[in-house]
């Protein structure tokens, strides 16, 4: 299983990768929606998405993911309505509000 | 005799200095004091008593004292005015020490035997409190408008300020979980905390940085002009205004000038200017969602200097146009709609002005604050 991190906010990215490999995963980063787009992922491959992407709509990304039976992890520093206008109906138990809890996020991947 | 007879004619000049508001004194050509009317009684603190028969010098202040009487000369020798038939803003004595200012114009009475002088005075404190009041006002609605445009950015800084801080909790996440490996599975341990602790450091600065630049433009200054190269005022004023500009995808850019543009400012207030013209072309291109491009210049054309903000979003309606400077003029959900009443205003206490027009080409709208250069001070200011 490999961790793709799409998150435009390269310290936040970095530091991510940094806890995760400390736990043991293999990391992917990326600092946009159109580099992922390109990159290959497999269905037990998880996904952490920072919601506001300077140049693609997260429900992009969400549908993308889906297609390809990806798990999906939202991380966002925006408010609730923000993210209700996003991504409507997105299950809100993997959404981690920024600052993200390591520990919860450990459990959810 | 007659001069024990009053006629109507005394009666009316009594009277009339009586009245009057103004300190009115007539004076020989030697400066003594020969009439001294009521109003100068509650301007100077002297009696009439005390008043008729002495030097004029003794309401001045001692500097105009010692000079007078060589003014005087001067006037009766020559015939040049300094003061008389003209009238000028001089400093006076109360009897208590006070020196204030007053309005003084004097006119000169040239009686068959003799000359006298007639001088008319009026406080000028009260003109001047209410002149420093409206100056206290206006700083203080300029600062409100800089709170409240900062106070629009509110959701914006928490964002802003949330990344470096999600980014340094990571890192000591990070941090915690190297060092508690047991120390045969460490690989170079040392140098892998030591990256990672510059990492979290430079994140905090980051964050440091964010609040370090706000605060020291919300926080309340007296009204500081200085030489500075608008060059560096432009930047600080954008870094604090594109915040939060690329996660809607905006880009936002300075062009680069290689010479220093030196006007003679106060930096904080342009710089409230330059935020309010950058964040309402943020503001414009993000509700809209069209455009994607926030350009800002400064240059040099005769003795100004121009600088401009133009965006490639939908426009100015014509309707809002019109009233564009006016206070309490928005078309935003929040926000007073002072904020280009008030960069107005600050453009024309700084002897410029403040303009916008529509973009040469595509839509859009640019911005233009013209102030004049700083000539005496044009190879470089003494402080950015």
């Amino acid at each position: 299983m490999t961790v793709h991190i799409v998150e435009d906010d390269r310290a936040v990215a970095d530091s991510l990768a940094l806890v995760l490999a400390q736990m043991g995963h293999a990391v992917e980063i990326y600092n946009d929606g159109r580099t992922f787009l390109q990159a290959e992922l497999s269905s037990d491959d998880k996904i952490i998405l920072d919601l506001h992407l300077p140049d693609m709509a997260a429900a992009t990304i969400l549908s993308h993911a889906k297609d390809r039976g990806t798990g999906v992890i939202v991380i966002t520093a925006l408010g609730k309505s923000q993210i209700d206008r996003e991504i409507p109906g997105f299950d809100p138990d993997r959404i981690l509000r920024k600052p993200i809890d390591p520990q919860m996020l450990a459990r959810l991947l | 005799m007659d001069d024990d007879r009053i006629t109507t004619s005394d009666v009316r000049l009594a009277s009339l200095l009586e009245t009057a508001v103004d300190g009115i004194i007539i004076v020989d050509r030697s400066g003594t004091i020969l009439v001294y009317n009521a109003a100068c009684e509650r301007l100077f603190g002297y009696t009439a008593n005390e008043a008729v028969g002495a030097n004029v010098k003794l309401i001045m202040p001692s500097s105009y004292a010692d000079a007078h009487d060589g003014y005087m000369e001067s006037y009766l020798t020559t015939g040049e005015r300094k003061i008389i038939g003209i009238g000028r803003e001089v400093a006076a004595r109360h009897k208590d020490g006070t020196v204030f200012p007053i309005e003084l114009s004097v006119g000169d009475a040239r009686l068959p035997d003799q000359r006298q002088f007639i001088g008319i005075m009026r406080d000028l404190r009260p003109r001047m409190e209410s002149q420093q009041r409206l100056n206290d006002l206006q700083d203080q609605l300029v600062h409100m408008a800089r709170v409240s445009a900062m106070d629009e950015m509110g959701a914006t800084l928490a964002h802003e300020l949330n990344q470096p801080l999600t980014a340094i909790m990571l890192y000591l996440d990070a941090l915690k979980r190297v060092a508690e490996k047991p120390p045969e599975t460490r690989q170079d341990t040392g140098t892998v905390l030591g990256q990672i602790v510059e990492k979290t450091v430079r994140e905090a600065d980051r964050a440091g940085a964010i609040i370090r630049r706000l605060r020291q433009f919300v926080e309340r200054k007296e009204t500081d002009r200085q030489s500075v190269d608008l060059r560096h005022v432009i930047s600080d004023a954008v870094d604090l205004a594109s915040l939060g500009a690329r996660a809607l995808g905006i880009d936002v850019r300075v062009e680069k000038t290689p010479d220093p543009i030196v006007c003679f400012v106060d930096p904080i207030q342009i710089q409230q200017v330059m935020i309010n013209l950058v964040r309402n072309a943020i503001d414009a291109i993000g509700e809209a969602q069209c455009g994607q491009r926030v350009d800002i210049a400064c240059s040099v054309s005769g003795a100004e200097a121009i600088m401009s903000v133009s965006d490639d979003g939908p426009g100015i309606e014509p309707a809002i146009r019109e009233k564009l400077f006016k206070a309490f003029t928005t078309t935003k959900e929040s926000g007073l709609g002072i904020g280009l009443a008030i960069a107005q205003s600050i453009a024309q206490n700084h002897g410029g002005t403040l303009a916008a027009q529509d973009r040469d080409s595509g839509s859009g709208t640019v911005f233009e604050l013209r102030l004049p250069l700083d000539v005496d001070n044009a190879s470089g200011p003494q402080q950015a």
